[in-house]
C-alpha cells in the first residue's frame, strides 16, 4: 500500500510537471529553405530575432535545403511543416505525381530570372543578344522560360549561342569575356555587382519579368499534413511569417544582421544588399493592384500555362488552383 | 635496393632532409606568384594570401563547429563501418554461402553512386545525423570488407592446418589466427576508408546539413567567396591528412609487428 | 604426459600405411597423386621420404596427421585407422611459421592456446624446458623476427613437442634454411630426437640430409607417387660431421641418386 501511495504521488507529479512543460513550450515548427541561407531567405531569420514567431507562440527551426525539389520533398514526406521554395516546380511536380504540398502565401510575385551582361558589351536589351554567347547552368529552372522568353522578344534558341556551366563560374566567365551573357536569378544580383566591381566592370540586369514573363515564383508552401493536423499553428506561423517579410523590406539593414546573428558565416553587409535588390521581386504592380499576400487565381492560371509550357505538360494536366490554399491567409 | 642520395656538404643534407617541406614552400609561393603578377582574380584561383586571410574572417568557434560537425560524422560513419565490415568479413569467410548471396550485392551497393540515393536516405532517416553517418558508412566500409576477407584467406595454409590437426574450435582460428593474419591488410584498409570518410560526411553535408565542412564550402561557394571555400577545404585536408596518420599511429603503437620491415 | 620412450627398441608396426593412394578429383579417370604405397614406421624410429617434387610426399604426411583421409587404403595408427587429426602428432612445416605477433615462449604455447583457450604455469614450465633444450632460453622473450631463419626453425620444432606427441611429422622442415644453417639444425634435431624419442616421418628433398638423419629412407618416384624401395640407412648414431665422409655415407647417397635420376628402374 504504502508503495502504491508513493507511486501515486510520484505519478502525479510527474503529470504536473507534464502539463506545465507542455503549457510552456511553443508550438515547433520546422521551416524549409530550399537553398542555403542568403538575402532572399532573411524572413525567417527576421521573424526569429526580432520575436514576430514568439509572439505567437511559435518555435521555429530552420532547415536548409538543396534545390526547389529537395524542399519539396522534405515538405512532402514531413521532414518539414512548412517552408519556401518555387511555386512552379510545386505545379510541375503536382502534375507528375500528386505531392502532398500546397503554395499557402506568396512571396516573390515576378519571375526572379534574368540575363546580366557588362555595360562594356553594349547589349541593351533582349533583342540584342541575337547572335551572342549566353552561359547558363545546367539545372536551373530559368532555362525552363528561356524559350518564352526569347520568343516574346522576337528570337529563338537558334538565335543565341547558348552554353552551359556550373553556377559559381557564370559571373567570371562573363567578367573575363569568355561569354556575353549569362542566365542567372535576380536574387545574385548584388553577388554579381561586387564581383564585377572588383573587376573595375559594370552590370547591367534585365528581368525576364519586364519582358512579359508574368507569373508567381518564390512562395510560402507548406505540407498538407501540417495544415490538417495543426491548421491553428499554421496560421499563426504565416500570420507571423507575413509580418517578417514585411519587415524585413522595410528594415534591409536590421535584416542583414539578423540572419549574420544566426548564421555568422554570412556577410550582414552583402545580405542588406541582396534584400535591396530583389525589392521589386516582393513589391511590385502585382502586389500594388493584387494587394500583397493575395494569390489571384488569374495570375495561378498564367503561371501555371508558363510552367506547363515550359516543361512540356498539357495545360490540362492539372487545375493550378489545386496547388493553392487561401484559406491560411491572414485577415 | 637502390642507393640513397646522401648529399655530402652540411646545407645539402639539411636541404635533403626538409625536402618535402621546401618543395610544398616552392609550390605555394608558385601559386601566389601566379596569382600576383597574373592578375587571377580571386573567384578564379585565390591567392594563397587571400585563403589565409579569408581564415580570419570566420570566428574561430565558427571553425570549430564546423570542424566538429564533419569530424563527428566522419568518424561515427567510419566507426559504424567498422562494425558491420568486420563480421561481414568473417562470415563470408566462414560460410561459402553467405560469401556468394552478399558479394554481388556488395558490389552493387559500393558501385552505386551514393549522391544518387543520398536523397532517398534523407527521406528515410531524416535530415539529421543519422542519414549522414550511413551515407559515409556506405562510402567507407566496401574497402575494408574487401581488404579484411583478402587479409583473412592469405593466412598461411599451414597454419590452418595446423589449428584442424590441433582440432581447435574454428572461432579460435578466427580469432588467434585469421583475424591478427589480417591486420596488415585490415590497415590498409583503415587508411582508405578514413579518407572516403570525410568524403562521405562532405557528400552528406551537400546533400543535407546545416553545419559541417562541407556545408561550409558549399555555403561560401554560393556567395562567391572562393578564398573562403578554398580554406573550408585546407581544414578538410588537413583533417584527412592527420586521421589518416592517426590511423597508422595506431597500427605502430597497438600492432607493431603488422608494420613491413625496415632495413 | 608420460614417457613412452623404451629402450629395447619396440619394432611392431607403430604406423601402418596399406595399399594406400590417393587423389584428390573423385572422378574415376582422374590421377591419382599417390599410389600402392605400403610402409611400416617402427615406434620412435627415423624415417625420411625422398622422391622428386611433386610425388605426393607431403600428402603422405598430411594422411599420417589426419588432415587428409586417402581415398584407397588404409592409414593406421597403433592398429587404429586415422579418421580426423590426431592429438598425438606434431607437425613441423616448411617454414617455421611463427605467430608474427607472439613471443617465441607464446608461440611455443601456441598450440595449448590454441586448443584450450588456456595453458597452466606448469605449462609454461614445460615450453621453458624444451626451449632451454633447443638452446633458446635467451631468445624465449624475443619476437620471432628478431630471429635468424634457423633459430625460427628450431622454435617450430620446439612447438611441435609441446603437447608430447608420439609422432613427429616434419614437412621439408629446413628446406627454406642456408646449407651451412641446415647442416647444423639436422645435428641439432638428432640432439633433440634422442633427448625426446618420437616416431618421425621426415620429408626433404636432400638425400644427404635423409641419409645423415633417418634409419630408413623411402624412395618415392614421380606422379603418381610409388615406393621405389625403402632403404635402410645402417650408419652408426650418434651421427656427427664424421659420418659424412665416411664411405657408406657416399654408398647410400648415390644409391639414392641412381633412383631419382633414372626414376623408372625398379627397385
Amino acid at each position: 500500500m504504502k508503495t502504491a501511495k508513493k507511486t501515486a504521488i510520484r505519478l502525479t507529479l510527474l503529470a504536473s510537471l507534464i502539463s506545465t512543460t507542455s503549457a510552456m513550450a511553443a508550438d515547433q515548427v520546422t521551416f524549409q529553405l530550399d537553398w542555403l541561407p542568403g538575402g532572399d531567405k532573411a524572413p525567417v531569420y527576421v521573424g526569429i530575432q526580432q520575436g514576430f514567431f514568439a509572439d505567437e507562440d511559435l518555435e521555429v527551426k530552420i532547415a536548409s535545403g538543396r534545390g526547389s525539389t529537395d524542399a519539396l520533398t522534405k515538405m512532402a514526406t514531413g521532414q518539414s511543416d512548412i517552408g519556401s521554395s518555387d511555386i512552379g516546380a510545386l505545379m510541375a511536380a503536382k502534375a507528375q505525381d500528386n505531392v502532398p504540398v500546397v503554395a499557402v502565401y506568396p512571396y516573390f510575385t515576378q519571375a526572379p530570372h534574368a540575363f546580366f551582361v557588362l555595360k562594356s558589351s553594349g547589349i541593351k536589351s533582349i533583342k540584342d543578344l541575337k547572335g551572342k554567347k549566353v552561359a547558363t547552368s545546367p539545372f536551373t529552372s530559368s532555362n525552363a522560360f528561356l524559350p518564352l522568353v526569347l520568343e516574346q522578344n522576337g528570337l529563338s534558341e537558334d538565335d543565341i549561342k547558348l552554353v552551359k556551366s556550373d553556377p559559381g563560374a557564370l559571373a567570371p566567365m562573363m567578367i573575363t569575356g569568355s561569354t556575353d551573357a549569362i542566365i542567372a536569378w535576380v536574387t545574385n544580383t548584388a553577388l554579381y555587382e561586387s564581383q564585377a566591381k572588383g573587376a573595375g566592370k559594370e552590370l547591367i540586369e534585365m528581368p525576364w519579368s519586364n519582358s512579359g514573363l508574368s507569373l508567381y515564383s518564390s512562395s510560402v508552401l507548406a505540407s498538407e499534413k501540417f495544415l490538417e493536423e495543426r491548421p491553428d499553428v499554421a496560421k499563426r506561423f504565416i500570420k507571423a511569417f507575413a509580418k517578417s517579410i514585411e519587415f524585413t523590406y522595410a528594415n534591409p539593414d536590421q535584416a542583414g544582421a539578423d540572419l549574420h546573428k544566426m548564421v555568422p558565416e554570412v556577410d550582414a553587409k552583402i545580405v542588406s544588399a541582396q534584400i535591396k535588390s530583389i525589392y521589386n521581386l516582393v513589391y511590385n504592380d502585382v502586389t500594388t493592384q493584387d494587394g500583397f499576400g493575395n494569390f489571384t487565381d488569374a495570375r495561378i492560371q498564367k503561371t501555371w500555362e508558363y510552367v506547363a509550357q515550359a516543361n512540356g505538360v498539357s495545360v490540362d494536366a492539372i487545375d493550378p488552383k489545386t496547388a493553392v490554399n487561401n484559406s491560411f491567409k491572414p485577415e | 635496393m637502390n642507393q640513397t642520395y646522401q648529399p655530402k656538404t652540411w646545407l645539402g643534407q639539411q636541404a635533403n632532409r626538409f625536402a618535402p617541406g621546401l618543395f610544398f614552400i616552392g609550390l605555394v609561393l608558385l601559386w601566389e606568384l601566379i596569382c600576383r603578377f597574373g592578375n587571377v582574380p580571386n573567384y578564379i584561383l585565390p591567392s594563397p594570401a587571400a585563403i589565409f586571410m579569408a581564415f580570419f574572417d570566420v570566428e574561430f568557434s565558427r571553425w570549430l563547429t564546423h570542424l566538429w560537425a564533419t569530424l563527428r560524422v566522419a568518424l561515427m560513419g567510419f566507426g559504424l563501418s567498422i562494425l558491420i565490415a568486420i563480421p561481414l568479413s568473417i562470415g563470408m569467410m566462414r560460410s561459402e554461402l553467405m560469401n556468394r548471396v552478399l558479394y554481388p550485392a556488395l558490389i552493387v551497393i559500393q558501385s552505386t553512386p551514393v549522391v544518387a540515393v543520398a536523397p532517398l536516405i534523407i527521406v528515410l532517416l531524416g535530415t539529421d545525423d543519422p542519414s549522414r553517418v550511413l551515407i559515409t558508412c556506405l562510402i567507407t566500409f566496401f574497402p575494408l570488407v574487401v581488404s579484411t576477407t583478402t587479409g583473412m584467406l592469405e593466412t598461411p595454409p599451414e597454419m590452418i592446418e595446423l589449428s584442424q590437426s590441433l582440432r581447435a574450435p574454428r572461432y579460435r582460428e578466427t580469432w588467434q589466427i585469421r583475424i591478427p593474419y589480417a591486420i596488415p591488410h585490415i590497415f590498409s584498409g583503415l587508411r582508405v576508408s578514413i579518407t572516403l570518410a570525410i568524403i562521405g560526411a562532405v557528400v552528406a553535408e551537400f546533400v543535407a546539413a546545416e553545419e559541417g565542412l562541407g556545408y561550409f564550402i558549399q555555403f561560401s561557394t554560393s556567395f562567391f567567396k572562393i578564398p573562403q571555400a578554398f580554406a573550408g577545404l585546407i581544414f578538410l585536408s588537413v583533417i584527412s591528412l592527420l586521421l589518416f596518420k592517426s590511423i597508422q599511429w595506431i597500427q605502430a603503437w597497438f600492432f607493431p609487428w603488422s608494420l613491413p620491415k625496415k632495413k | 604426459m608420460e614417457d613412452k620412450n623404451t629402450t629395447d627398441g619396440n619394432k611392431s608396426a607403430y604406423v601402418s600405411m596399406k595399399k594406400v593412394g590417393h587423389k584428390f578429383d573423385p572422378r574415376p579417370d582422374a590421377p591419382m597423386v599417390v599410389q600402392d604405397i605400403d610402409l611400416d614406421i617402427h615406434r620412435h624410429e627415423f624415417v625420411a621420404v625422398v622422391g622428386p617434387s611433386g610425388c605426393g610426399k607431403s600428402t603422405l604426411l598430411r594422411m599420417v596427421a589426419g588432415l587428409l583421409i586417402p581415398s584407397h587404403g588404409e592409414v593406421s595408427v597403433f592398429n587404429r585407422p586415422v579418421t580426423e587429426p590426431r592429438d598425438d602428432v606434431g607437425i613441423v612445416f616448411q617454414k617455421a611459421n611463427l605467430l608474427p605477433w607472439l613471443t617465441v615462449r607464446k608461440n611455443v604455447l601456441f598450440p595449448l592456446k590454441h586448443k584450450y583457450g588456456r595453458y597452466s604455469p606448469s605449462d609454461e614450465k614445460r615450453a621453458n624446458e624444451l626451449l632451454e633444450m633447443a638452446g633458446l632460453t635467451q631468445f624465449a622473450d624475443k619476437m620471432p623476427d628478431e630471429l635468424s631463419g634457423g633459430m625460427q626453425q628450431r622454435v617450430g620444432i620446439v612447438r611441435a613437442l609441446l603437447l608430447n606427441p608420439d609422432i613427429l611429422l616434419m614437412d621439408e622442415p629446413f628446406s627454406a634454411l642456408d646449407a651451412l644453417t641446415r647442416e647444423q639444425i639436422g645435428f641439432d634435431l638428432l640432439d633433440i630426437w634422442k633427448k625426446n624419442p618420437k616416431t618421425v616421418l621426415f620429408i626433404t628433398h636432400s638425400i644427404s640430409e635423409a641419409v645423415l638423419l633417418s634409419d630408413r629412407i623411402l624412395v618415392m618416384s614421380k606422379r603418381p607417387g610409388s615406393v621405389l624401395d625403402l632403404i635402410e640407412v645402417d650408419l652408426p648414431r650418434p651421427r656427427s660431421s664424421q659420418t659424412i665422409n665416411s664411405p657408406r655415407f657416399a654408398e647410400l647417397t648415390d644409391i639414392i641418386r641412381g633412383y631419382i635420376y633414372e626414376p623408372n628402374v625398379p627397385a
